[in-house]
């Protein structure tokens, strides 16, 4: 008996398809990627008939610039913002509300923002 | 006269291995070390945080330019479009949030009319987007 010897050639991938979605795939996430790090900020807005509470629970803090906060009316840089909440925090205030004003930019206002988060505010808006 | 016969090419393939060993390199890098961008507007300058915590928004985002033109999936769009926006977004799902993906040298006002309007049309876990500062 005789069998049939099949010789089968060894089958190989096709380079050039292959190479072809290698590059589609290296020229894709080269466009579409970063190596920023992002992080999204919670904003809120202030709601109307929101919380009630004492006035003067409530520190008003005017973004005019970065140099230029005005904690309830007195002028401090952005290094002094921290020390001055907790100051007004040991004074009782729990709350707070950032307002920009002027020239101020988103740039000011995430600076602000996050000060006032990790000082021991309880609750920070943002109003107009 | 006689020629010299051309030497037989080699198989191409041969030769395309260690560039493919090159791409892969190149790809898994890429793969590995980075992150897509969450938007595509390279005009936009993002604000710098110290701290960079919790990846970046979902597929909610609402895109403004220092100019202050707003744009919403890369087409510019008016303020009663970006309220019909935030209003369809609220009615679907209120929970999910919205993005904001503002340039650092906005001004900070606008940002916050925008937030309020997200706010009124009943959106309120509102967020920005900020990248690490280097």
């Amino acid at each position: 008996m005789q069998l049939n010897d099949v010789k089968r050639k060894p089958s190989t991938i096709g380079l050039t398809p292959l190479i072809d979605v290698v590059f589609l795939l290296l020229i894709f996430f080269m466009l579409a990627s970063t190596f920023l790090k992002f992080s999204a900020m919670p904003i809120s807005g202030a709601k109307s008939g929101g919380q009630s509470g004492s006035l003067s629970e409530i520190a008003i803090i005017q973004v005019r610039g970065i140099e230029n906060i005005r904690i309830n009316g007195e002028q401090v840089g952005i290094s002094g913002v921290l020390a001055q909440i907790e100051d007004l925090v040991s004074k009782g205030v729990t709350r707070a509300v950032v307002q920009p004003a002027q020239d101020a930019t988103v740039q000011d206002l995430v600076k602000v923002l996050e000060v006032t988060k990790s000082s021991s505010l309880k609750s920070v808006v943002v109003v107009r | 006269m006689r020629f010299k016969q051309q030497p037989e090419k080699k198989d191409p393939g041969e030769n395309l291995i260690p560039l493919i060993n090159v791409i892969f390199l190149m790809l898994i890098f890429f793969l590995a070390a980075s992150t897509i961008r969450p938007f595509s507007d390279r005009q936009i300058k993002l604000a710098e945080a110290a701290k960079a915590e919790g990846a970046g928004g979902g597929l909610r985002m609402a895109v403004i330019r220092e100019d202050g033109s707003v744009y919403l999936g890369g087409q510019p769009a008016d303020p009663s479009a970006l309220q019909a926006q935030f209003t369809a977004w609220a009615a679907d799902d209120a929970k999910r949030g919205v993005t904001l993906v503002a340039d650092q040298g906005m001004k900070a006002e606008h940002l916050i009319k925008i937030v309020t309007q997200a706010n009124n049309a009943g959106i309120s876990n509102v967020k920005l987007l900020t990248r690490k500062a280097r």
